[in-house]
């Protein structure tokens, strides 16, 4: 009668395991059809950008509402990888009221940093016109670095300018349309005409 | 000369800043300024444009050396072929210059030379040796009106002479009598 009892209790075992086996199996399986494919295979980051706008007007506002500075330009090309816009024949026109109006114009230009830092290249152009507070500002250089925030343009390239009616020219600028202070780096070539009131 | 005060002038330097509200442009690193015949040279050079549109120029020397400048001198018309004469003066602490008096201003150290060079030479290209000094004054502050061709030397750096603060050298050579 002994053997009776313990194959019976070794057969009930064996089924019990059966049994547990089988619902921890149809649960993994319910998983796995729950499982989107995607998550399971990891997609390559994005390199290509992802969308473009044509002759397009970007004004970015201040805190205050009022319109601070505008982009326009040929084409504005999003770059998903670090988020930056690639801008063919950008125009930027700064518009605070406090500081004197300044254009910026070039061939190509790239805006990075959430629109904290514009790098333009080729032929850069930048016109200031006279007010009764600043000198007439014309710029001209291969590269610049504006940082239309604090309307502050920056380059380490050759850089020519003419203010009224002096012609400087230098490496490397620095200049703050705000405080109106600008700095020249590197061998400067000043040209300053003869004043022309005498008495 | 006077035909200076209607060319340009020219600056080189190694840095420049600018302040467009105060109306102040500062070249600092080896500053050579030059206007028509009038050549400036010094460390550092602060322009400050007055609302009349005249600039007042101040050169500063470098340390341990001295802020040098030089002009041709006008020549008198009526005389034939008229000497070639110049003016240079230098000043161990900075020289001043008002556009629109025109009006040199030389302090500390200050020397003024008065110069006859070769016939159409210039300071640029004429040998030391070439240079024949008529006139040499050394003082402590020197005045030198470009426009009048006067100057005056005082002993003491704010332009006033007081007894014993230093003796005023001049040297005046004789006027060779004409051949």
């Amino acid at each position: 009668m002994k053997n009776l009892r313990s194959t019976f209790r070794l057969r009930f075992i064996m089924l019990l395991l059966l049994c547990v086996a089988l619902t921890l199996g149809s649960f993994w399986m319910v998983e796995v059809m729950h499982k989107k494919t995607e998550e399971v295979i990891p997609t390559p980051a994005r390199t290509e950008p992802d969308y473009y706008v044509d002759n397009f007007n970007y004004v970015q506002m201040a805190i205050d509402g009022q319109p601070r500075y505008n982009i326009t330009g040929q084409r504005l090309t999003h770059n998903p990888m670090d988020d930056s816009f690639d801008v063919i024949l950008p125009v930027i026109h700064s518009l605070s009221k406090d500081n004197p109006p300044m254009t910026l114009r070039s061939d190509t230009g790239k805006i990075e940093d959430n629109n904290s830092k514009v790098n333009l290249y080729g032929n850069v152009k930048a016109d200031r016109l006279p007010t009764p507070t600043s000198s007439e500002f014309h710029l001209k250089s291969e590269y610049l670095l504006l940082l239309p925030d604090d309307d502050i343009i920056k380059s380490d390239k050759f850089v020519e300018m003419t203010l009224d009616q002096s012609v400087m020219t230098g490496t490397g600028l620095y200049a703050n349309n705000a405080t109106r202070v600008m700095k020249l780096f590197k061998n400067v070539h000043a040209n300053i005409p003869p004043s022309t009131k005498k008495p | 000369e006077k035909a200076d005060s209607e060319k340009p002038t020219n600056i080189e330097a190694d840095q420049f800043t600018m302040d467009d509200v105060k109306q102040v442009k500062t070249f600092t690193g080896n500053v050579i300024m030059t206007r028509g015949s009038m050549k400036m040279t010094g460390a550092k050079v602060v322009v400050t444009t007055d609302p009349a549109g005249y600039q007042f120029a101040v050169l500063y020397a470098a340390p341990g050396d001295f802020a040098k400048f030089s002009q041709k001198r006008d020549s008198d018309p009526n005389v034939a072929s008229p000497p070639n004469l110049w003016i240079d003066g230098q000043a161990a602490d900075r020289i001043e210059y008002d556009d629109k008096t025109e009006i040199a201003k030389l302090y500390k150290d200050a020397q003024m030379r008065r110069l006859e060079l070769p016939k159409g030479a210039t300071m640029a290209d004429v040998k030391p040796q070439d240079i024949k000094v008529t006139d040499k004054v050394n003082g402590q502050f020197i005045l030198y009106d470009s426009r009048a061709e006067f100057y005056s030397v005082n002993n003491t750096v704010d332009g006033v002479s007081k007894p014993g603060a230093g003796r005023i050298t001049a040297v005046l050579q004789p006027k060779p009598k004409q051949p």
